[in-house]
């Protein structure tokens, strides 16, 4: 497949001293589901940002169909690329149907009327994310799986080439949380749309995503299929935890804790655990 | 609620034939008609015509700030141009040139107050508007604040009560061409802001979202700002130092308006000038005989009056 997000010889960090990511080369082909995972602070989201131009590399480039994403403009980028940031349950003083209309504004300049097209653009996301009925709610109104949805809906109407979600599922319940992958690879095959999302529920993405990119401390632990990468030695490396990964009954790997590192008594000697211990 | 457009636009018609029949003494619309009533009917239209303006500056620039600072206490004057305009007019009079030219206050307090904002804007870098804004703003108009006060402290008499009138807001106009001038100035800004009303919405959502949707937070907020600043600017040269007039408007206006930025900000020039004049009707006619300045008349009326919003808010 051809890539449609390259970053070559990648280089960042928020500090001059202190770099994060140094000379990183991943690909994300065209038309794939791919996940970031790896610990608090690895990088994910910062390479989310960095894959939509939110943040500057400091060394190498993100390409966008061969096209460095710091040279098109604002509105050409926003075309292509859709972004949901991490969510902070904020409270946005409009209805529903007016954001998600927000997500028309790259195509259309800023004295231009909305057309008809952006209108079925809007009702066609809004259904996509269960939110039919929920178009003259208030945002603030909505609970914070919901008010994650409407983003999204927002997200999808923009039509872009490229999906950027971070932790797309954290406030999703059980069900939402399956549709929203049923519905990723929907349109992937209807749009031949590229996702690339940052999550923390691995055996979701292993069970759902083409490919996984596993990050420790900005270093690249493994990148590839599910499989060759959600397995027991890298995760152990990854997350210094004692985790095993083993098949599920459809064979899609389940992640299992090794019963010591719940011991109690282990987990009164860690001070993570000591308020639990009381 | 949805507004309707055509009752804000016969409100402030109501307000402006009020306030130019109101005053010391009441003159009905017949008698103002009169050859021997001209220059009475002259004075109230200027005066009318700077309320109006000034109002108006003044709200569209508190929504403004609002939505991109993301704070709904930001208003214009949090954003330093008080000290800074403040520091220009007092400039103005001890050198001098106040007595001079009618326009020497109004220039000095303009420039003040653009030179305070771009202090204001100086450190905050990549679009990070919100707090640090209005940190810096806090910091910059109380240093401002402080070398006004020591020049005031210089001040003779005559000097210091013409700079007190001008602190607590006067709506006195000065004469026609400065107010050509700003009555091109402030509509042409206002109709920027209502232009880049969807950009504006999408800020509000805060810098990641609004610029996933392909609007710069950094050059597009900045512009937004400068913009709100420059109708600050303008409403300070004008008539000095008017307060809450950006802080509540924008609020009572929303709720009329819903938070759409186009129609928010239309909606505010219409609500900002009427306040404003009928604000000043207030301040010619509650004391006899005596003119209240027309920035406590504001203080005094919608202070009362939004917290009243904010109780009933939270009643309902």
């Amino acid at each position: 497949m051809q890539p449609l997000l390259q970053f070559s010889h990648l280089a960042f960090g928020y500090r001059k001293n202190r770099p994060l990511f140094h000379d990183l080369n991943w690909v994300v082909p065209r038309g794939s589901i791919s996940a970031i995972i790896g610990t608090n602070g690895s990088g994910k989201s910062t390479l989310l940002r960095l894959a939509c131009g939110m943040l500057q590399p400091s060394g190498g480039r993100v390409l966008l169909d061969g096209t460095d994403i710091a040279r098109l403009p604002d509105r050409v980028r926003a075309r292509r690329i859709a972004v949901l940031p991490q969510l902070t349950c904020r409270d946005l003083p409009y209805r529903v149907r007016e954001l998600v209309m927000l997500g028309r504004l790259p195509h259309r300049s800023l004295w231009q009327r909305f057309t008809d097209a952006d209108s079925a653009a809007v009702t066609a996301a809004l259904a996509d994310l269960d939110l039919a009925d929920r178009g003259e709610d208030f945002f603030p109104s909505l609970s914070c799986g919901e008010k994650q949805r409407v983003l999204l809906a927002a997200a999808l109407a923009q039509e872009p080439a490229l999906l950027l979600l971070d932790e797309p599922t954290s406030a999703l319940d059980l069900c939402h949380k399956l549709r929203l992958m049923a519905l990723l690879h929907r349109l992937r095959r209807q749009r031949d749309l590229t996702v690339l999302l940052v999550s923390h529920d691995l055996e979701l993405m292993a069970r759902t995503a083409d490919s996984l990119l596993l990050l420790k401390d900005g270093r690249i632990l493994a990148a590839g299929k599910p499989e060759t990468v959600v397995t027991t030695p890298l995760l152990r490396q990854a997350f210094d935890s004692p985790v095993s990964v083993l098949p599920g009954p459809d064979g899609a790997p389940v992640l299992i804790p090794d019963a010591e590192s719940i011991d109690t008594e282990q987990a009164g000697k860690n001070t993570y655990f000591s308020g639990l211990k009381k | 609620m949805i507004i309707k457009w055509p009752l804000l636009v016969l409100t402030a018609l109501a307000a402006s034939l009020l306030a130019l029949c109101g005053g010391a003494e009441w003159i009905s619309p017949a008698e103002l008609a009169a050859p021997e009533n001209q220059l009475i009917f002259h004075l109230r239209l200027m005066r009318l015509t700077t309320a109006f303006l000034v109002g108006a500056a003044l709200a569209v620039s508190g929504a403004a700030c609002q939505a991109v600072l993301r704070n709904d206490l930001a208003e214009p004057y949090l954003l330093g141009i008080s000290g800074g305009a403040g520091i220009g007019a007092a400039l103005a009079i001890l050198s001098g040139l106040a007595a001079v030219s009618a326009w020497a206050m109004p220039i000095g307090a303009f420039i003040g107050a653009m030179a305070s904002l771009l202090a204001v804007l100086l450190p905050v870098r990549h679009g990070d508007y919100g707090n640090r804004v209005l940190l810096s703003g806090v910091i910059i108009g109380s240093l401002c604040g402080s070398f006004l006060m020591l020049l005031v402290h210089t001040m003779g008499d005559r000097e210091l009560a013409g700079i007190v009138w001008w602190m607590l807001g006067d709506l006195q106009g000065r004469d026609w061409p400065l107010l050509t001038t700003a009555g091109l100035l402030i509509p042409v800004a206002a109709a920027v802001l209502i232009l880049l009303g969807r950009a504006v919405n999408a800020l509000s959502l805060g810098g990641d979202l609004a610029y996933g949707f392909g609007i710069s937070p950094a050059r597009c907020g900045r512009l937004v700002l400068m913009l709100a600043a420059l109708l600050g600017a303008a409403a300070v040269s004008l008539a000095g130092l008017i307060g809450f007039a950006g802080l509540i408007v924008p609020h009572i206006t929303r709720r009329f308006t819903g938070a759409d930025h186009r129609r928010l900000f239309t909606a505010c020039f219409c609500t900002g000038g009427t306040f404003l004049i009928l604000c000043d009707l207030l301040a010619r006619t509650l004391m006899p005989e005596q003119e209240i300045p027309v920035g406590i008349v504001t203080a005094f009326v919608g202070g009362p009056f939004f917290l009243w919003l904010l109780y009933r808010k939270n009643g309902a």
